[in-house]
């Protein structure tokens, strides 16, 4: 491995004066991203910095009167196994599970799965589906950034080179919703299409349509989510297709994602709709 | 540039200076001689690296030295006691679950992670945890047997300790 300097701030403050002293240098979470990129030698970072000592990113914990706080370094075994997640937002704890195995999982964490921006990041539809909000730590002060809003590529997020994600807020978790990873394999696998539809479980269902791993980043559907108000599942179903823009790679081809887009929208809707 | 660090191994509490980029199989392997831990894809893919880290199963491959500076490690090394094997690598020579053995140090430490939490796994979650251990030559069927023997063989014993 290239060699690099290390750092293990104690506090946000002190990791963005790291980060500004240092322009070369990376965050580290659980590093199962970032440690496969070094070695590939996909990046050559000066320095990693290890969030891991920062106090405030850990934990997770209710907010208002259905919100969830989730630090971001809270890792994906956290996400399967804490009681909160499991009770109010199910679908992020099946989503945790069904990624990488049990050794990554110990390590990987929700921050790095979505600061990483891959188009296939699991835990991203589930968040997507719930109206996420991101909480940055910028110039010294927190920001909120709709999840919607913060992919803008493959590996790229509007995150500047000093700012720290620093929590996930799920607003209101008063929503069903169903997550399918399709995968070639049942174990071990990134996702070939993701789907995520939620709705609430209250008044009128709003509902969310998500599909991963068939665009840039993870795309909302407008167009399904207004014909899933209207009870017109089978429009869904083909809006869905419609927006989707799936590339070829190793996982699958872009025709064979756009075929399957269709039957895995009109299955993860029935779960959420059914009575 | 080098960076102290201060951990245990096995019980035995251990002082190093190691640079940034050495991970934590490096220095198990390379520093201290200890080559049970195996690696094989260096990525995360086959976990024959597998050790525990403050109890849980994590890929030495995967996480840098400095980063375990204070936590608890476990390694195949720890687990016989002198000549006395542990149960679940009893279980392993039993059921011949061991072929060439480049697995079978990854798979026994997260077997012994999953079953220092679940005393009695089900199958399915067997075949789960070991999901991301991966074998060239069992077909994992007897892998699976072994660690489901050596559950049973454990709650016999807390059974007879209980009566
Ligand atoms: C064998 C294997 C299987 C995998 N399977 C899956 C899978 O099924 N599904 C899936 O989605 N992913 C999978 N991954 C990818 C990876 O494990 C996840 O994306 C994981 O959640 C990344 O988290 P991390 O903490 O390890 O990130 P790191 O590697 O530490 O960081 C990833 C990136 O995010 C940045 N970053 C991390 N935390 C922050 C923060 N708080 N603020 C700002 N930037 C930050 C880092 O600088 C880096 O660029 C797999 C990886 C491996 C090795
Ligand atoms: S060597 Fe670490 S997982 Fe393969
Ligand atoms: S026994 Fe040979 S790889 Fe498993």
């Amino acid at each position: 491995m290239i060699q690099f300097e290390y750092g293990c701030p104690g506090s946000l403050m002190e990791t963005t004066s790291i980060l500004r002293n240092n322009p070369e240098a990376v965050l580290l979470a659980g590093g199962t991203d970032i440690l496969v990129r070094i070695k590939q030698g996909m990046i050559q970072p000066a320095m990693l910095v290890d969030i891991k000592s920062i106090t405030e990113l850990h934990g997770i914990s209710s907010i208002e009167q259905n919100g969830l706080r989730i630090g971001a370094l809270t890792t994906l075994t956290e996400l399967v196994e804490n009681d909160l997640i499991r009770n109010r937002c199910p679908v992020l704890s099946a989503a945790a599970l069904s990624m990488a195995c049990v050794q990554v999982r110990n390590r990987a964490t929700i921050g790095g799965n979505v600061a990483n921006a891959s188009p296939a990041a699991d835990t991203v539809p589930p968040l997507m589906a719930f109206d996420a909000e991101l909480e940055i730590f910028a110039d010294e002060d927190i920001k909120r950034v709709p999840i919607g809003e913060f992919f803008t590529a493959p590996g790229e997020t509007v995150l500047q080179e000093n700012e720290i994600l620093t929590a996930i807020l799920i607003p209101d978790t008063a929503r069903k919703a169903h997550y399918i990873k399709h995968t070639l394999r049942e174990a071990m696998d990134i996702a070939g299409v993701g789907v995520c539809v939620s709705r609430k479980t209250q008044g009128a269902p709003d509902p969310r349509v998500v599909l991963g791993a068939v665009a840039p980043t993870p795309i909302r559907v407008p167009a399904a989510e207004q014909f899933l108000s209207e009870g017109k599942i089978e429009e869904a179903c083909a809006a869905a297709v419609d927006a989707a823009r799936p590339i070829d790679d190793v996982r699958a081809s872009a025709s064979y994602r756009k075929d399957v887009i269709y039957p895995l929208v009109k299955r993860a809707s029935y779960a959420v709709f059914a009575r | 540039m080098t960076y102290p660090i201060e951990l245990t191994i096995n019980g035995e509490f251990i002082k190093l200076d190691i640079p940034a980029n050495w991970r934590l199989i490096d220095v198990l392997r390379r520093d201290l001689s200890m080559t049970g831990t195996h690696e094989g894809c260096g990525e995360g893919d086959c976990g024959a690296c597998t050790v525990l880290v403050n109890g849980q199963a994590v890929s030495s491959c995967l996480m840098l030295a400095v980063e375990a500076n204070g936590c608890e490690i476990q390694t195949i090394e720890g687990l016989a006691d002198g000549d006395i094997l542990h149960p679940i690598q009893e279980a392993f020579i039993e059921v011949g679950a061991i072929q060439c053995g480049f697995c079978t140090p990854g798979m026994i430490m997260t077997s012994k992670a999953l079953l220092d939490k679940h005393a009695d796994p089900s199958e399915e979650v067997i075949r789960r945890t070991l999901a991301g251990n991966l074998c060239r030559c069992t077909g994992y069927e007897k892998i699976v047997s072994a660690v489901k023997a050596v559950s049973s063989k454990l709650l016999n014993q807390t059974d007879s300790i209980a009566e």
